[in-house]
């Protein structure tokens, strides 16, 4: 049997491949990271915006206007307006700024300066002061620490996808192993080696996948057992048919050179009848053969199908066919109860077989058919006979295909009771043979008890 | 014409192959006696010893080739005609390697059997070449030496142990050494088969004595000329 080539990689035109397990991993990592950088990112950047903004806003501490415009005139980014009672406005430095609610620090826009500025009563009763900040220093800042935070965060995310990328490389060595030994694997399976196991310990998954790859190795192993072991029995078959056939033709050819030589034979009539009983013993085998080449067919019965056989009914048929085929013969059926299901052709053929085995093997005067349910549940058929038994030595070996026998005296094909034990097989049963209780030999042909009832 | 028959001895398990030999070599002019298994034959060739014995190599239990071996351990040699129904070659090797002198596949003709027996008893009665020995009389081909006297073969230091048919093929063979000899003259000389027969049978005794002669890695001593026969000769 060829082995099928090693599976090459699929074309890439034919099946694009899937992104690796392990860049999948580390894709991941960097999704994740992101996620929790850009959160916290933004959370740190709300935190330190304020931060920032109360810090500008404690500056904005109202002092005396002198002080006020001494420590405005010394910094370019403070701005301050007075506003007396009456509601003059008095600039001490930088631009006018609004006035805003007393006390609360708020952001306005002057002159396209971003001010953050707060409103106090001033030094003088009724009097108002509003100082004011530009806030670019302070958005600066917060500007670059945000940097700062997101350089940070791109920093994080490519060690979280690296380190994705790694830890998965381990994680997927054992699928990677695995993968390399089974592509080690050759189709062809030496039946007498035990099937090849394959491991891939390291991960659950690995192994699990490994567990089920040996599994599957060993049913492929025992279904090649099988078959190789059905191809030698059919050779060895083939090589003894063609055994059992020239056997008979040796004969057959020995006498028609003899007769063909001495045609004024005194003896002509005893070797004519040899002739015939060779030809009879040929196409005897050649009947069996192909009987047996028949049931050796997967299974024509089916598990459960077949006809539904009245037990009685098959009896009587047998009974009819032995005393048709054995004219000297005695033969009683019994007639029991019971349905069994399965081939009649095959059942009657069965039966055939161990009465021609009784009659000519063990020169039976009378057999009996019979039938008793099974220890199991099944339906035994039985033929007894009256015979000279069998040697309980050979009970099971003449069972064999092409086995005859020590205690006949009569040619045979050697097919007749393995013609019986096939189709018991087919019938999800056994043939045993023993002594049966008259003296003789009894062939019980037992049948499944999913074929009874 | 008072020549007693030749006694030969039929060893089947089979009834009807059995009595159909029985009755046509009696007719062909043998005194025939049978046996149906090997320790029948045993004991048959024990009470009077055949001139030829014609053997089923399937017998149940002592098969054919245990026959033949015990015979020949026994000191018998009397030409021994194997009938194989089997038609691989492993049948006929393991026949003819433990001694037997011809084999035949069944079915086979009646007549051919009854002229190679004949042949072969011929040459059981008459001194065959191999056994005309000049007292003394070595026969020696390269590493090859053949003491007629003494009926050894010994290549180089080895001693080499050969049925009787392996030993007369030999020694055939050495005498023509240098001349090619057909099939045809290699039966006729070795086992008196006068007469065209289809047989393969003086190639599978070839085969047997390169397998002995060469067995240490010696050259190739019987050489095979394609489509004339065999020769002995030292080199190519």
């Amino acid at each position: 049997m060829s082995a099928p080539a090693p599976s090459t990689p699929a074309p890439a035109t034919a099946r694009r491949r899937s992104a690796s397990l392990r860049l999948r991993v580390a894709l991941a990592a960097g999704l994740a990271s992101t996620v929790v950088v850009v959160l916290v990112g933004v959370l740190a950047s709300v935190l330190l915006t304020r931060e920032q903004t109360e810090r500008l806003d404690r500056s904005l501490v109202p002092g005396s206007p002198a002080v006020l415009g001494s420590f405005a005139s010394t910094r370019a980014d403070l701005a301050v307006t007075l506003r007396a009672p009456d509601g003059t406005v008095r600039r001490v430095s930088g631009p006018e700024l609004p006035l805003t609610p007393l006390g609360i620090p708020i952001s306005v826009d002057v002159g396209g300066v971003a001010y953050r500025v707060r409103t106090a009563p001033g030094p003088a009763p009724g009097a108002l002061v509003t100082v004011g900040a530009t806030e670019d220093d302070t958005r600066a800042r917060v500007a670059e620490r945000q940097r700062l935070v997101t350089g940070l965060g791109v920093v994080a995310v490519a060690l979280a996808a690296g380190l994705g990328w790694v830890f998965a490389g381990r994680a997927v060595r054992p699928l990677r192993r695995l993968t390399d030994r089974a592509a080690t694997l050759d189709g062809a399976v030496d039946p007498d080696v035990a099937p090849p196991t394959v491991r891939a310990d390291g991960s659950r998954e690995s192994e699990e996948l490994a567990d089920a790859l040996s599994a599957m190795l060993a049913r492929l192993h025992a279904e090649q057992q099988r078959s190789t072991a059905s191809l030698h029995a059919a050779r060895d078959f083939a090589a003894a048919a063609r055994h059992e056939l020239r056997t008979p033709l040796t004969a057959m050819r020995t006498d028609l050179e003899v007769l063909a030589a001495h045609p004024d034979l005194p003896e002509r009539d005893e070797v004519l009848a040899d002739v015939l009983r060779a030809q009879a013993r040929v196409e005897a085998t050649l009947t069996a053969l192909g009987q047996i080449a028949a049931g050796d067919l997967p299974d024509t019965v089916g598990p459960d199908g077949g006809d539904a056989v009245g037990v009685a009914d098959l009896l009587r048929l047998a009974a009819e066919d032995a005393r048709r085929a054995h004219p000297g013969l005695a033969v009683v059926a019994e007639e029991p109860a019971g349905v069994v299901h399965g081939s009649l052709e095959g059942l009657r053929m069965a039966l055939a077989n161990a009465v021609v085995n009784a009659v000519r093997h063990g020169r039976a005067g009378t057999v009996r058919l019979g039938a008793h349910a099974g220890e199991d549940g099944g339906v035994v058929l039985t033929v007894d006979d009256d015979g000279r038994g069998l040697p309980a030595a050979e009970q099971e070996a003449v069972l064999g295909r092409f086995v005859r026998g020590s205690t006949t005296g009569a040619p045979g094909s050697g097919l007749g009771l393995a013609l019986v034990a096939q189709q018991a097989a087919r019938h999800d049963g056994q043939v045993r043979l023993e002594d049966a209780p008259g003296g003789g030999l009894r062939v019980s042909l037992a049948i499944g008890p999913g074929r009874a009832g | 014409m008072t020549e007693p028959s030749p006694d030969l001895l039929v060893v089947d398990d089979d009834a009807d192959v059995r009595a159909s030999l029985e009755r046509g070599l009696r007719l062909s002019g043998f005194a025939v006696r049978s046996a149906e298994d090997g320790p029948g034959a045993l004991r048959a060739v024990h009470e009077r010893v055949p001139d030829a014995v014609v053997l089923d190599l399937g017998l149940p239990g002592m098969d054919g080739v245990a026959v033949v071996s015990a015979l020949r351990a026994m000191d018998h040699d009397v030409p021994v005609c194997v009938l194989s129904a089997r038609d691989t070659v492993d049948d006929r090797v393991v026949g003819l390697e433990a001694g037997a002198d011809d084999y035949m596949v069944k079915p086979f003709a009646l007549a051919e059997l009854v002229a190679r027996l004949r042949a072969l008893l011929r040459r059981g009665a008459r001194p065959g070449p191999a056994a005309e020995p000049a007292l003394g009389e070595v026969l020696t081909a390269g590493p090859l030496r053949i003491d007629l006297a003494r009926r050894t073969v010994g290549v180089g230091e080895r001693s080499v142990d050969l049925t009787k048919r392996e030993y007369e093929l030999l020694v055939v063979l050495a005498r023509n050494a240098e001349v090619v000899l057909t099939r045809e003259r290699l039966l006729e000389m070795v086992w008196g088969y006068d007469f065209a027969t289809d047989t393969n049978v003086v190639d599978v005794f070839v085969g047997y004595l390169r397998r002995k002669l060469e067995a240490d890695g010696t050259p190739r001593l019987v050489h095979t000329v394609r489509g004339v026969g065999f020769v002995l000769r030292e080199g190519g």
